[in-house]
């Protein structure tokens, strides 16, 4: 097969030269860097100096998957089936070679491979520069960080303004702006928390932050007073007379008028923002107040028909003017432009602005390293704290080789794949690593992305990057720009489609600083299929979703009818927009693979269960415990509830009457057998339900958390009430959550739990259609399928929410950096120019997106796209709905009702119902276990636990503290020394010893007493010596510790068979024979309390002790025949006591 | 009996010759010597001399006690310092080199937590000296660590202290001088490799060092095992573990997990599940497990020791909501009446404040105790009265004391009875504290919260495993395994990312230098033979082995381990499939909610007030939950003041104002200069009232900025009342009892003022947004101000909104004629309002009427009148079920 773009796609695998590649949808992009990754292992030392970042783990997996599979083809010498697996296999049998070379074992090993996503690889460099990035410990990233960033700004907001400091100053200045409240402070500062990675590095390069900022308003006013003053350069002279003209006939009252500004205007203002004035005038004289061009000159403007009398050329005036209108309305791009001036902010902020933006200046960082410090202590983190840690820990203008130094490997060579939805942080954590790459010095960067394809602005992606890295260099390296054209994905029918309708859809200029690019053309390797590839369903004045839902359904079953094998996907841009297709899709009878979209908060299993949790763990969650008692497996019924749980009428003298009390219901399930009022089956109900709740909450915090909750549950039948198997299986994923939110038995941080049930979904159906799929489009990115429906073209995304703060990075045509950040106004004020810039901007960028994302959708389709919409008649699309986007090139078609265009029109008829009676959706019932339902099996109770729980009374008896336990640590551990003492003299002999020796050994004494934790060692030491010195005179202690008695052993190990049959072992100070006896030796370091005579002290020992010196005895008599003597030892008081 | 975890017969010959046997950990050397006992047992020997076979850490603990005892004076230099010591040292060590970071551009420096990485400084130095890097290399190759080795080494010497490698270090020259008598021989068993410091002093300690080889199991047969995922892997592995116990119950069954810390809780689970199916069930109580399994909990994660180091965070001024209620819904202090404790959680919780302060809660369970009994709140100020002795700095023993005693007046570990676990629980606790006070060793007095957090510390750092009973399935991690002998084997998670393991070298050492080395995991080569030979033990480890792997990460596909591809697939159905099956369901019954039974007001008592109209209107189940079954939620609490308490101070202050100027004309006669100083007096006093209210928020400038706010937004509104007819304000805040429709109401007006022609208005205020549009309609969902109207006795003229916020100071409402107030119109028909005054009051009534009827009818179908109100009533979700209803509609329309 020919391949349009096969040269470009050889020079890609060119090791010594840089690129920044531009992949389309289905232009194979995933091969090409597979192919790259192989040819660079042949070049390099070892695999790891060749990185790889990814958007996603999957896409890291997938890639790595790839590349071995590559490499065990040429490792098993499997013939290539195609050319383009011939030009694979060729490079991995070089890759193979080199890895036999240097003795890889990539195979083995194919951790080697440094296959990551851009956070993967940040979380690497953080931790091998432990150092420089300040991450010590391993930090674990946080699913939901926001309860740590709450807490920071917590800290760190009532004491800084009470301690009136400058930062004391700065929150009072915020939190006059608005209107003290707090809660929106934590608010506005949460989100900046949240999005730190975009103005951090900003805040700490501004030294001066006011002039900094200022710059970029200036900037940004230049750029685009700078592309007018291109565009208008030609007609710059007439331009300026007429509108001095103008401005010198504006009548009195409308003098106001920017026009006015033009006065004495000899040429174009300069592209400078003090001449903004001037160019709003101008703006003003060209475009009406809607911003389309002027078509009507009068004297409101300075175009009277007559100065002082003369009409002629008053007349001349304005036919030129009206032929320079015309002329300026074939300029492309300049109507934009001149509407752009119209919203430019000026180049400086107001004094009320700054204060709020320097408060903020002077805040955001102290929050920000506060809440460095914060996760450290926590050994937790967010995304960004790593992304940050990694652009610390690769320092500022880094010297390249100090940094391949510091790495446990050189990094020769990246590769980095969705760089469209790369964020500036991240972009220039690329560029300090390139940092000093020149080309051609044997390293390499390789950057592929798709412009068209960008999805992740609301994550900060900023397609400009992409734009950038194309045109400008990155550091010394000048990226060479390559273009894949080649679609290996879908037929010739659905390209041409795509390659006629999308240069309208996309915008006609490039614009790096708001990420618009123009469509680029594809061209098709897969031959057209037989009619129309793309169908368009319009229904017109429809009052709900359900017509487009049964077709839905009937295209579904088309495609299934043509080819059942094939896959089918419906993608909708929220999952919200999908209820009435999946339940006309389960009408049908299909059965679907659905990836989050059906979420658990909003099934009714899962919500009792969270009940049921949280009523065990707070009797006083009274909503919780009533649902639990309306729950299926219970089910009480109005009369009964009220029964239980109602607050009866006060006492006479009860102080408190004017308020009504509500028991405790815990409290009234104890005595539920004695409550008037409930009836027969409420009390048969409560007789099963109340004794499984009150024990639960006995229990409490014994059983692991899901076991305790999940046990109850079972006991009270609850999976019995369920009304499918999926209801059971969607209640297993809660349990699975609840018990990763364990903390010693309950949960710790309730809020972060459920905002963790609340982003649960539903798991794929096992026994779904392998070939049906549901799911939004941004989960279909990288993904194909063999037909395509886009239902909803209408619908709008979700609305963003209301940002207190709006600020923006932008990519200048310079490839600088800007940060514009626009304050929220003043409470109660209205909004100033500069936010209704950035606020113009951001909606500029939304509907940019949603052209991509359409543009994503449709080149999911390999063969077939059907797209749907609901529209009311002569009304245009809603503003950012996909159809917003689509419908300029489509109108045409619908109007022509063009080859696979259907229009339905409803007609009330048709659908038989009238919609002004539709019924409220209203419960009147609930379902429940019948009343004398029982478990279906009893628990078995083991004998051996006897503990049990007790019977149904709230509180129990007490405990010990458990402190009379022996916290005399100091005796004790004497105790272990002097035995250590006693068993080193017998085996030295005890005629070695003298004072001498216990003086010299004293020091070592000591170290062993503070080694066994003790700090005052004077007192015990002194016992030692007391001790030892007694025995050096004693003749027992002569006897005792005699080394050359038979069969000696000091602290003799003795393994024996235990009453249940296992084995233990004895430890024996001391044993010797003796006179034909066996004599066995217990020491002991205890002496007489104060109290206690010399004879009550033996009797209380002895009997201690005595079992366990039989038992020893029992032990020898086994293993020899001789009479056995026991005895115990007090060296401190120099008494043997023979038993 | 189950066979031993060893096959002894292969060590025999060593034993009897009383052979030293070492082996890498306690459970190795345990389990030889057991099945060296269950060897002599069976040769019907009730007692025999413990074989000589040791962990090699307890065998060189014994030499240095051995060192001591001979008075060595080398070992007089000092003594090993315990893990949370060396720790510490290494903290102050990093504090005192005193680096600080410099953030991105270099400007605001975030200073380096010592804490973080003292651990890895430990891990590098251990490293260094058991790779036997001398001071010179150190110096030169990793300079930073120098640095910060150097003052540990200060530290070390200061307080008389070495560490474990110096320790090694030092027995190994007792050997080389003969000191300690050089052993005939050691064994060694199941090493996977040995440091050169270890190698040296084994080589040094006798000159014949011997390996215990690997022995084949007999019948070897190993297959692997493919599975969805972890989950999936580790239900597998648990089923057939299950099912082989069953099939011979003398069998040992190993299950070998490498993540076993993190997966340990679903093993316990699922093997409880397999083991003991009613485990589950709250009457049965927690027992030991019936599975040995070498992974424990922190003993700060057990119930008892955290609530101990919860309930001393009570020294703090000031802790969040959550964690007061955490302590109040603890059962291991005091008695636990739940009574007390749920109505102490509510009033705490009706505070809304985010982080309340101590004394706070003390109080408001002191209120709680007025009314319900209890010896709760004399626990806690007794434990405040300890609190307030405490010194500012002391010894850890003396804070242990401190502490201790604090946990005695609360009364922890509670009254309920222990069961055996929490006992062990118990036992453990006194061990941290033993532990605890080693940090005098270090001399160095502690503030209550570095004491507090040292506490904290070392109880995370602590393991606490249950005590169980000797079981044949043993769940082992991946280096825990090595030298036993199982019969049936299962080892998890052999995908290729595992398989080696990825390196995670030091990252204080020089990389190269680490490769060069070769110290643990940090060269390639060194893993992957590692592995191999793991995988070669495992293999000979037991007759029957299995090695699974998982297909997939969430949805990142993974592969088996080239390491395996020669081991065949198990023939799948040889595995028992007892997956997780879904008990039957049950038939249900439907039972009728729409009514409940009619209000009878002898019987129950309802709190009156216009929201059962309100609730009535919008949803009338909700109506009858909050009503009459008390289904109310606390507010969620707030950092600073919610909507509510900034509404409160303004209507406060007004009625003070009001108080004071008693009609229009008194304001109007004020000039600017006294009105102003009237206004701000009148804020002054009204915060000083109400900022107990938030104790935790009003601090001298909060309350300066609050002035400011209330003063500003009062003299704007103030100037709006300027501009109205002339009037008098005849009640201010006055609570009015009366029943409408038969249902008591209880309500608070904010203001009635009285025109010059006698007419009356009612006035309420609204600091947020408000809308009149919802006093309309069949059901009107705000009928506060009509049911104000259709109580007075007086005739009223009109009812208002006024709304007092930043943003917008109007009046909004309906009067019998418009020029009464500015901003009120007279109902003229349009958008849904009736003709006139009088056919809205008409109206009005007949609406409410029927409300108040359905409500006393019982009548509480679920149903929502207004989407707005159901979201509003979301927290009533759980208790209505009205997610069995059709799914919530987009409120989006179609089209455009
Ligand atoms: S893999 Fe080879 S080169 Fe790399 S560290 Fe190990 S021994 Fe050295």
């Amino acid at each position: 097969m020919n391949i349009a773009d096969a040269s470009q796609r050889t020079l890609a695998l060119d090791p010594n030269r840089s690129f920044a590649v531009a992949a389309p949808a289905g232009s194979g992009k995933t091969e090409l860097l597979t192919q790259r990754v192989l040819r660079l292992l042949a070049t390099v030392d070892a695999p790891e100096e060749i990185l790889c970042m990814t958007f996603t783990r999957k896409a890291a997996g997938e890639m790595r998957q790839r590349i071995i599979q590559a490499l065990r083809k040429a490792a098993r010498g499997e013939q290539p089936g195609s050319e383009h697996q011939r030009v694979t296999q060729e490079l991995a049998q070089a890759a193979l070679e080199r890895d036999r070379e240097l003795d890889w074992q990539l195979l083995h090993s194919p951790n080697r491979l440094r296959i990551l996503t851009i956070d993967g690889f940040c979380l690497n460099l953080a931790r091998q520069l432990a150092l420089e990035s300040g991450f010590g410990e391993q930090l674990e990233p946080l699913d939901n960080p926001d309860p740590h960033y709450r807490q920071v700004i917590g800290e760190l907001l009532l004491p800084a303004l009470e301690k009136q400091h400058e930062l004391g100053r700065a929150v009072a200045a915020l939190l006059n702006h608005l209107d003290n409240d707090l809660n929106r402070l934590e608010a506005l500062l949460l989100e900046l928390l949240q999005k730190r990675e975009q103005w951090l590095g900003h805040m700490y390069q501004a030294r001066n932050a006011r002039a900094y900022l200022e710059h970029f308003l200036g900037a940004t006013s230049e750029e685009v007073l700078g592309k007018a003053y291109h565009l208008l350069a030609p007609f710059g002279s007439d331009l300026a007379l007429l509108a001095d003209y103008a401005a010198n006939q504006l009548p009195d009252d409308k003098k106001h008028l920017a026009i006015s500004n033009c006065r004495g205007l000899a040429g174009l203002p300069t592209a400078q923002a003090p001449s903004l004035p001037q160019w709003l005038g101008l703006c003003e004289l060209l475009l009406t107040g809607q911003n389309d061009w002027r078509a009507r000159l009068d004297k409101n403007i300075g175009f009277p028909t007559d100065i002082n009398g003369d009409k002629t050329s008053a007349k001349a005036r304005k036919e030129a003017m009206t032929a320079l209108l015309a002329a300026l309305q074939e300029v492309p791009g300049l109507r934009d432009c001149l509407e752009d001036i119209r919203f430019l902010p000026g180049d400086t902020y107001p004094d009320s602005q700054w204060d709020v933006l320097n408060a903020l200046c002077q805040l955001l960082p102290t929050l920000a390293a506060l809440l460095s410090v914060h996760f450290q202590q926590h050994r937790v983190c967010d995304f960004t704290e790593i992304t940050l840690a990694a652009l610390r820990a690769l320092g500022n203008d880094e010297e390249p080789s100090e940094l391949a130094l510091k790495l446990d490997y050189r990094i020769r060579h990246i590769l980095t794949d969705e760089f469209q939805d790369t964020s500036s942080i991240q972009f220039e954590i690329l560029k300090r690593l390139t940092a000093g790459w020149q080309p051609g010095d044997g390293h390499s960067l390789f950057i592929v992305g798709d412009a068209m394809q960008s999805l992740y602005g609301f994550r900060n992606a900023n397609v400009g990057l992409f734009l950038e890295a194309r045109s400008m260099p990155i550091g010394q390296l000048q990226l060479e720009p390559l273009d894949l054209q080649v679609n290996f994905r879908s037929q010739a029918g659905l390209i041409d489609w795509v390659n006629q309708r999308f240069p309208e859809v996309f915008p006609a200029e490039e614009n790096i600083g708001r990420g618009a690019v123009p469509y680029s053309q594809a061209s098709a390797v897969h031959p057209p299929l037989p009619a129309a590839a793309v169908t368009l369903d319009a229904f017109v004045d429809f009052p709900d979703g359900s017509a487009e839902a049964e077709r839905v359904v009937e295209l579904v079953a088309q495609a299934k009818q043509h080819d059942p094998e094939a896959s089918i996907a419906i993608l909708v841009r929220n999952r919200t927009h999908l209820t009435d297709i999946l339940a006309a899709l389960q009408q049908a009878g299909h059965r679907w693979q659905a990836t989050d979209i059906d979420p658990l908060s909003n099934r009714m299993p899962v919500i009792d269960l969270m009940s049921l949790t949280r009523a065990l763990l707070s009797p006083a969650d009274r909503i919780a415990w009533l649902s639990i008692l309306r729950a299926p497996w219970c089910g009480l019924d109005l009369a009964d509830l009220l029964a239980l749980s109602k607050s009866a009428p006060p006492d006479g003298d009860d102080p408190s009457h004017s308020k009504n009390r509500f028991p405790l219901l815990l409290q009234r399930l104890t005595m539920a057998d004695q409550l008037p009022g409930l009836s027969t089956a409420g009390q048969t109900i409560l007789q099963r339900v109340a004794p499984v709740l009150i024990q639960a909450w006995q229990q409490r915090q014994r059983k692991p958390l899901r076991c305790w909750i999940e046990g109850t549950w079972l006991a009270l039948g609850g999976p019995q009430a369920l009304s499918s198997s999926t209801d059971y299986e969607q209640c297993q994923q809660y349990l699975a959550l609840l018990e990763k939110h364990d903390s010693a038995g309950t949960i710790a941080d309730w809020p972060s739990f459920e905002k963790a049930v609340q982003s649960l979904y539903a798991r794929p159906d096992q026994n779904a259609d392998p070939n049906l799929h549901v799911m939004t489009i941004h989960k279909a990115k990288g993904l194909e399928f063999d037909t395509v429906i886009l239902p909803g073209l209408n619908r709008r995304p979700r609305s963003d929410d209301a940002q207190l703060l709006l600020w923006q990075e932008q990519v200048g045509s310079d490839g600088e950096n800007r940060l514009l950040i626009g304050p929220p106004a003043k409470t109660g004020e209205d909004a100033d120019d500069l936010y209704r810039y950035l606020d113009r901007e951001r909606k500029l960028k939304t509907r940019l997106e949603t052209a991509r994302v359409l543009y994503v959708a449709v080149t999911r389709a390999i063969s077939r796209l059907h797209l749907l919409y609901n529209i009311k008649e002569d009304t245009a699309p809603a503003a950012n709905s996909l159809l917003a986007s689509l419908w300029p090139a489509i109108q045409q078609d619908v109007e022509q009702s063009s080859e696979g265009i259907h229009c339905h029109k409803y007609q009330e008829s048709t659908s038989g119902q009238n919609k002004t009676a539709s019924v409220m959706p209203t419960l009147t019932n609930i379902r429940r276990l019948p009343p004398q339902w029982m478990p279906p099996h009893q628990p078995q109770r083991s004998s051996a636990a006897a503990e049990g729980p007790a019977g149904s009374s709230l509180t129990t008896g007490t405990n010990a503290s458990g402190r009379e336990a022996d916290l005399d640590y100091s005796a004790r551990h004497t105790g272990t020394v002097l035995h250590r003492i006693l068993r080193q003299i017998t085996l030295e002999g005890l005629e070695q010893w003298s004072q001498a020796t216990i003086r010299e050994r004293l020091p070592f004494w000591e170290v062993q007493l503070r080694q066994l934790g003790l700090v005052e060692t004077a007192e015990p030491l002194q016992r030692l010596q007391q001790a030892v010195s007694n025995c050096l005179g004693d003749d027992t202690a002569r006897w005792l510790l005699d080394h050359r008695h038979p069969r000696s052993h000091c602290e003799f190990p003795l393994g024996y068979s235990g009453a249940d049959g296992t084995t233990r072992t004895a430890i024996v100070d001391r044993t010797f024979v003796y006179d034909d006896t066996r004599w066995i030796i217990d020491y002991k370091s205890a002496e007489p309390t104060e109290d206690e005579s010399l004879e009550q002290f033996l009797w209380r020992q002895r009997t201690h002790y005595r079992e366990q010196l039989d038992h020893y005895a029992r032990l020898f008599s086994a293993m020899e025949e001789l009479p056995v003597k026991c005895a115990l030892y007090f060296p401190l008081i120099q008494k043997i006591d023979i038993l | 009996m189950m066979r031993p975890l060893f096959d002894i017969a292969s060590l025999r010959e060593e034993i009897e010759r009383g052979v030293q046997i070492l082996t890498p950990n306690q459970r190795l050397a345990s389990k030889i010597r057991q099945a060296w006992g269950m060897a002599q047992q069976q040769q019907n020997q009730s007692c025999w001399a413990r074989p000589a076979v040791d962990a090699i850490e307890s065998w060189l603990d014994e030499q240095w006690q051995r060192c001591l005892d001979l008075g060595y004076p080398s070992a007089a230099a000092g003594y090993p310092a315990t893990p949370e010591v060396e720790l510490m040292l290494w903290e102050r060590a990093i504090e005192t080199s005193n680096e600080s970071m410099v953030d991105l551009a270099g400007e605001t420096a975030v200073s380096l937590q010592p804490g973080n990485f003292a651990r890895q400084a430990k891990d590098a130095y251990t490293i260094a000296q058991r790779w036997q890097m001398t001071d010179a290399q150190l110096t030169e190759e990793a300079p930073q660590l120098w640095r910060w080795v150097d003052a540990f080494r200060g530290e070390l010497a200061r307080h008389r202290l070495i560490t474990p490698a110096d320790k090694v270090s030092i027995i190994c020259r007792a050997f080389r001088e003969q000191v300690l008598e050089p052993l005939p021989q050691i064994h060694l068993c199941a090493f996977g490799s040995l440091s050169p410091l270890y190698l040296n002093l084994l080589e040094q300690a006798s000159g014949t060092l011997t390996q215990q080889q690997p022995v084949k199991a007999a019948g070897q047969h190993a297959c692997k095992y493919p599975c969805y995922g972890e989950q999936q892997e580790l239900e597998a592995a648990v089923d057939w573990a299950s099912a082989k116990q069953q099939a011979d119950p003398e069998a040992r069954i190993g299950i070998i997990i490498p993540e076993l810390p993190k997966l340990r809780p679903s093993v316990e689970r699922l093997l409880r599940q397999q083991l003991q199916p009613d485990y589950q069930h709250p009457e049965l109580p927690r027992t030991p497990p019936p599975y040995n399994l070498s992974a424990g909990l922190a003993l700060s994660e057990t119930p008892l020791v955290s609530t101990a180091l919860l309930l001393l965070e009570l020294n703090r001024p000031q802790l969040p909501l959550e964690t007061f209620c955490r302590i109040l819904n603890n059962p291991f202090w005091t008695d636990t009446d739940p009574e007390l404790r749920a109505e102490a959680e509510l009033q705490l919780r009706k505070l809304a404040q985010l982080n309340p302060r101590s004394s706070e809660f003390r109080y408001r369970v002191s209120r709680v105790e007025e009314r319900c009994g209890g010896t709760m709140s004399s626990r806690l100020e007794k434990f405040e009265t300890l609190r307030r002795e405490m010194p500012h700095s002391a010894s850890y023993q003396q804070w242990l004391a401190h502490f201790s005693a604090q946990l005695d007046v609360l009364g922890w570990p509670g009254e309920r009875t222990l069961d055996s676990i929490e006992y062990q629980q118990q036992q453990h606790w006194l061990n941290l504290l033993e532990r605890y006070q080693q940090f005098d060793q270090l001399a160095q007095p502690a503030t209550l919260f570095q004491a507090l957090r040292q506490l904290q510390q070392l109880a995370s750092n602590m393991v606490f495993q249950p005590e169980t009973p000797d079981a044949a399935i043993q769940v082992l991690g991946l280096l825990e395994g090595a030298g036993l002998r199982f019969d049936n084997l299962w080892v998890m998670g052999l995908d290729d990312r595992r398989w080696p393991q990825p390196l995670t070298p030091n990252p204080l050492l020089p990389f190269a230098l680490q490769r060069a080395l070769k110290m643990p995991k940090s060269c390639p080569q060194q893993e992957l033979q590692l592995a191999q030979a793991q995988l070669a033990g495992f293999l000979s480890a037991a007759p029957d082995v299995i090695f699974s792997f998982s297909q997939f990460d969430g949805d990142q596909p993974l592969q088996p381990s080239e390491l395996i591809s020669d081991i065949p697939f198990l023939n799948t159905d040889r595995l028992p499939g007892t997956s997780t099956q879904v008990p039957a369901l049950a038939q249900l019954e439907t039972v009728d909610c729409e009514r409940a039974p009619p209000l009878n007001l002898a019987d129950e008592t309802i709190g009156g007030g216009t929201g059962i109209f309100r609730h009535q209107a919008t949803c009338p189940f909700n109506a009858f939950a909050i009503h009459r079954l008390g289904a109310r939620q606390p507010p969620q609490p707030n950092l600073g003041l919610s909507p509510l308490e900034r509404g409160n101070l303004v209507h406060e202050c007004l009625e003070r104002l009001w108080r004071q100027l008693q009609n229009q004309q008194q304001l109007a006669a004020l000039d600017d200069n006294s009105l102003r100083q009237l206004v701000s007096d009148t804020v002054r006093t009204t915060l000083q009232t109400q900022s107990k209210m938030r104790a935790d928020l009003f601090g001298p400038a909060f309350t300066t900025i609050e002035q400011q706010r209330l003063e500003t937004l009062l003299l704007d509104w103030l100037e709006l009342e300027k501009t109205r007819p002339p009037f008098q304000v005849i009640e201010l805040e006055n609570t009015l009892h009366s029943e409408y429709a038969g249902i008591p109401l209880r309500m608070t007006i904010d203001r009635i003022d009285q025109l010059e022609n006698g007419e009356q208005l009612v006035l309420d205020y609204k600091t947020g947004s408000a809308s009149i549009s919802r006093w309309l309609g069949e059901r009107p969902e705000d009928p506060q101000m009509p049911l104000y109207l259709l109580t007075r006795e007086q005739p009223t003229a009109a009812i208002a909104f006024a709304q007092i916020s930043a943003g917008e100071q109007k009046f909004q409402g309906f009067a019998e004629s418009a020029h009464l107030l500015p901003g009120v119109k007279t109902p003229q028909g349009k958008k849904g309002e009736p003709e006139s005054w009088e056919a809205l009051c008409e109206h009005w009534q007949q609406a409410l009427r029927a409300l108040g009827e359905e409500f006393k009818q019982g009548y509480a179908p679920v149903v929502f009148f207004s989407p707005t109100a159901r979201r509003y009533q979301a927290e009533l979700e759980p208790l209505n079920r009205a997610a069995e209803l059709i799914a919530e509609n987009d409120s989006e329309e179609y089209g455009s």
